[in-house]
């Protein structure tokens, strides 16, 4: 018989760093989950992306237990790594501090895609590309949108 | 420990809320759930700087407004621990709960009261765990428990005839649950609250550790330096996976593969010490 679920839970927590505390404890020990069961599994699960905003999304179902999947860092994330900055601009209005290239923007888009309201890649490129200029990063290169 | 929630509410909604999150993981913050208006984002009230935030509100693109309140700390698991059922390893074990009656068809019981910490024997890698040290000889050893969680495994240590017993956690809800199960059990172990630094010179005839990879990866020559020659030291907290790259760590520090078990995709290493040349 398929197991029913009893809620999901969407968090954003950082890899191979979910604890107890809240918003994790809070929200896993009202449905009966066994907090520190999730904790091992997601810390084992994103070790190798330890530190980085990762979002989450788990199905408790009513006998307590519990499955999730991981999805892949927010597009802001994914674009001060591939603009190699530790943060974003200070002065985003005012001065640009890093530079991505419309390929980066596309290979963001794509792994964004599934979490993004956007039915062709070229929509969630803009999208990307919007939160980039947002970042105080510059998109370098031909727009592929402009002719 | 206490926790800071910040409600920020955020003109337009994306991508400030995103950009916002990307920039205040940097400022230690550690969780985030999404909503309507913005994000809330975690933060442990001692790495908490209001002034930081403040900052990096200015520099970052549309309006961002928040609330501020602190979350009181409290057993959040304390439902699933109302209410758990007794794990049973093979005919060696068994862990219970002090509302659980004691069976005597285990050859060892041991209570524990969880507090939100890990290692209650439901999940495999403290089953693995359990079972090998079962098997290990421990009489008159010392035996370190390297992030001991609820303390289960020094207490299991302890019960199978170890001569001296050093359980470390570096959170303070493991550290404090650690105390309060060997009170429960009735045992003698020393607890120190830290990283594997808190050993010193210590030397163990056994040590274990169910942590995960990254952890385990980083402290294992210390593990090694503190093990004796011919002294085991039992690791799980991995995926079947993460063997390979955890057995060519241990084999540059001269530690060799004594067994390799798994339960579903979880895995325990047994390594002994063996003397260079």
């Amino acid at each position: 018989m398929a197991r029913e679920v009893s809620g999901l839970i969407k968090l954003q927590i950082k890899g191979g760093a979910a604890n107890p505390s809240p918003p994790v404890g809070p929200a896993l020990g009202a449905k009966g989950v066994n907090i520190m069961e999730f904790c091992k599994q997601f810390n084992a699960r994103t070790q190798d992306q330890a530190g980085k905003v990762l979002p989450v999304v788990i199905t408790v179902y009513t006998d307590k237990s519990f499955d999730f999947i991981v999805k892949t860092p927010p597009a802001a994330v994914q674009l001060l790594e591939a603009a190699k900055l530790k943060s974003g601009s200070a002065e985003s209005n005012r001065q640009k501090v890093g530079n991505v290239s419309w390929d980066q923007v596309r290979e963001i888009a794509e792994s964004k895609m599934p979490d993004l309201n956007c039915f062709t890649v070229e929509s969630a490129m803009k999208m990307v590309a919007g939160t980039a200029r947002s970042m105080g990063i510059n998109v370098k290169g031909k727009n592929p949108f402009n002719g | 420990m206490n926790y800071f929630l910040y409600r920020f509410t955020c003109k337009p909604v994306q991508p400030t809320a995103e950009i916002l999150v990307t920039m205040l993981a940097y400022l230690e913050f550690e969780s985030f759930v999404s909503t309507e208006v913005g994000v809330e984002a975690y933060i442990p009230s001692n790495l908490d700087s209001e002034e930081e935030v403040k900052d990096l509100i200015q520099t970052l693109e549309g309006e961002i407004d928040y609330r501020r309140e602190e979350i009181e700390d409290e057993n959040w698991n304390a439902q699933w621990e109302a209410d758990y059922e007794p794990v049973c390893v093979k005919d060696k074990f068994r862990v219970r709960a002090p509302f659980h009656e004691v069976d005597l068809a285990f050859e060892h019981d041991i209570l524990i009261q969880p507090q939100m910490s890990f290692g209650t024997g439901h999940h495999e890698t403290t089953w693995l765990m359990l079972d090998e040290l079962h098997d290990l000889s421990l009489n008159g050893n010392s035996i370190l428990d390297a992030g001991s969680g609820t303390g289960v495994l020094a207490i299991a240590a302890r019960k199978l005839g170890a001569n001296r017993v050093l359980a470390y956690d570096i959170e303070d809800w493991a550290f404090e649950n650690t105390i309060d199960n060997i009170a429960l059990n009735e045992v003698e172990i020393e607890v120190l609250k830290g990283d594997v630094s808190v050993i010193g010179e210590s030397i163990f005839g056994v040590i274990l550790a169910n942590i995960n990879k990254n952890v385990l990866m980083s402290d294992m020559s210390a593990f090694t330096k503190a093990l004796e020659t011919g002294g085991h030291l039992v690791l799980s907290g991995f995926f079947k996976t993460d063997v390979e790259e955890l057995t060519v760590a241990a084999a540059d520090l001269g530690l060799e593969v004594a067994a390799v078990k798994s339960k579903n995709d979880w895995a325990l290493l047994n390594l002994i010490k063996i003397e260079l040349r």
